[in-house]
C-alpha cells in the first residue's frame, strides 16, 4: 500500500511541479467551450454550455488522464522503470500508482471546470 | 593448492551460482553457455569487450531479462522462479541513468526506500548516510536534472546502497567519472566489502580496478575465456618486459641473440621478453657503456586482455 502511495504521490508531484502541462490542462476546456459555444450558437439555444458540458467534462477527463499515461512512457525512456522494475515492488502495485494518480489528477480537474461553467 | 581450494569452499558458499547460462535474442546468441560461480564477500570483475555479453548477464542475473536456458542462483534463490525474493537481496547500477530526473536527489532516495520497505526514521538516517558518502549532502534538495554526469552517477551509487543489499551489481559504475571520485567510491566499496561482506559484481573498462578485484572473468563474444585471480591471470598470459634504449644497436641485437632472448625492434628501443632476467642482467651489464635507456615492464591486465582477446578494449 504504502508503496501505491508513494508512487501516487510522486506522479501527483510530477504534474504540479510542470508549468506548461498545469496550465495547458487548465487553458484546454475553456478552449473547448469557447471554440464549441460560437459553433453552436443559434436563434433556438440561446444556452449551449448546458448542452456541451457533459461532452467537455468527457473530453477534460479523458486528456489529462491520457497525459500523465505518457508519463510512464518517460519513465521507460528516461530508465526510471528500470529501477522500479529490479526493486521487489509488486507489478500490481506500480500499475495502480500509476492508474491513481491519472484518475486523481483528471478527477481534479473536472469540479474545477464544472464550477466556471455553471457560473456562466 | 587443491586441498586449500576445497576447504575454503566448505567454509565460503558460493552466493552467485550460473550453469550453462544462455541467451539467445532471435537468431543471435549473446551468451553462449556460460557457468561461473561468486564466492560471498568477494569481488568480482567481469572484463569484456563491447557486446561480448557482460550486461546481458548482469541484466538477467537482475531479473530484467529472461534467460533462454540455464540455472542462475543468487543467495540460495532461482532467479526465474523466485524473482521478488532474488530482487529484495540485490542492489543494481546499471549502465545507463536509471534516475527520476524529474524529482529532487533526496525523493529519489525516499522512493528507493519505500520500494524496499524501509521504515521512515531509519530511511532518512540511511539517506544522510549515503549522501554523505558520496559527497552530495549540500545537493540533497536539487533537482536531478540539474546535476552533472558524476554527480548523477553518485546519486545512483549512493541508492543501489540504501537497502545494504547482499550483492551489488555494477555496470560500468565509474565510467565518466574523475579520477577523485573514482578513487573515492572505489575505497568506499571496497570498505564495504570488508565491513559488510557484500559481494561485489561489476564490469569494468578500467583494469586498474579489475586488478583490485578477487577474481576476474573475461569474456569475449558470449563465452568466458579465461576465469582466475588478477595475479594468476598476470602469471599465465604476460611476461615481464624489458625495453631498451642503446646507441649500439648491433652490439645490443648481438648480445640478444647470443643469450637466446626473444626481442623486437620498436621506433627506437628495442623489446625483450625477460624470462631469464639474470641472465638478462649481465647482457646489460656488458653493454651498459651504449645504454641510454632501460625500463623493466610487468605485465598489466591490460596485457592480459588484450592477449586473450586480440582486440583494444576501448574500441
Amino acid at each position: 500500500m504504502n508503496i501505491i502511495i508513494a508512487l501516487w504521490l510522486r506522479n501527483i508531484k510530477i504534474f504540479a511541479r510542470n508549468r506548461v502541462q498545469l496550465i495547458f490542462t487548465i487553458i484546454m476546456p475553456f478552449f473547448f467551450l469557447y471554440v464549441f459555444s460560437s459553433i453552436f450558437k443559434n436563434d433556438n439555444i440561446e444556452n449551449p454550455v448546458n448542452y456541451m458540458l457533459a461532452g467537455i467534462v468527457i473530453t477534460t477527463v479523458f486528456q489529462t488522464s491520457l497525459t500523465i499515461a505518457t508519463s510512464t512512457i518517460e519513465d521507460i525512456v528516461s530508465g526510471f522503470m528500470k529501477e522500479v522494475l529490479v526493486s521487489p515492488v509488486k507489478r500490481m502495485q506500480i500499475a495502480a500508482g500509476q492508474l491513481l494518480s491519472a484518475a486523481t489528477i483528471a478527477t481534479y480537474n473536472v469540479p474545477r471546470v464544472l464550477d466556471t461553467e455553471l457560473k456562466k | 593448492m587443491n586441498y586449500r581450494a576445497v576447504n575454503r569452499s566448505d567454509i565460503v558458499k558460493n552466493i552467485i551460482e550460473v550453469r550453462d547460462f544462455v541467451k539467445k535474442y532471435d537468431q543471435f546468441t549473446a551468451v553462449d553457455n556460460v557457468s561461473f560461480e561468486v564466492e560471498e564477500g568477494s569481488i568480482f570483475a567481469f572484463l569484456g569487450p563491447n557486446g561480448a555479453g557482460k550486461s546481458t548477464t548482469i541484466n538477467t542475473l537482475c531479473t530484467i531479462f529472461e534467460k533462454t536456458s540455464g540455472t542462475l542462483i543468487i543467495d540460495g534463490k532461482d532467479v526465474s522462479n523466485e524473482k521478488n525474493a532474488v530482487r529484495s537481496v540485490i542492489g543494481v547500477v546499471f549502465q545507463e541513468p536509471t534516475l527520476d530526473i524529474k524529482m529532487t536527489v533526496v525523493e529519489n532516495l525516499m522512493m528507493h526506500c519505500h520500494f524496499y520497505s524501509i521504515p521512515k526514521n531509519e530511511a532518512n538516517e540511511r539517506i544522510q548516510f549515503v549522501l554523505n558518502l558520496v559527497d552530495l549532502l549540500e545537493w540533497k534538495k536539487a533537482m536531478v536534472s540539474s546535476l552533472s554526469g558524476g554527480m548523477k552517477r553518485r546519486v545512483e551509487i549512493a541508492r543501489s546502497l540504501l537497502h545494504y543489499p547482499k550483492v551489488l551489481f555494477l555496470d560500468e559504475p565509474t565510467t565518466g567519472l574523475d579520477p577523485q571520485t573514482r578513487a573515492h567510491i572505489w575505497d568506499y566499496i571496497v570498505k564495504l566489502q570488508k565491513e559488510k561482506n557484500i559481494t561485489i559484481f561489476l564490469t569494468t573498462h578500467y583494469m586498474d580496478e579489475a586488478e583490485i578485484c578477487s577474481k576476474v572473468a573475461i569474456m569475449d563474444a558470449g563465452k568466458i575465456v579465461a576465469i582466475d585471480t588478477p595475479y594468476r591471470l598476470k602469471q599465465q598470459y604476460t611476461k615481464d618486459r624489458a625495453n631498451i634504449t642503446t646507441v649500439d644497436e648491433r652490439g645490443l641485437e648481438a648480445l640478444l641473440d647470443q643469450g637466446g632472448f626473444i626481442y623486437k625492434k620498436k621506433t627506437h628501443y628495442y623489446s625483450i621478453e625477460a624470462e631469464n632476467l639474470p641472465k638478462l642482467m649481465e647482457i646489460i651489464s656488458e653493454h651498459k657503456a651504449a645504454i641510454t635507456d632501460l625500463e623493466i615492464k610487468k605485465g598489466t591486465l591490460n596485457d592480459v586482455f588484450l592477449e586473450i582477446t586480440g582486440k583494444d578494449m576501448r574500441k
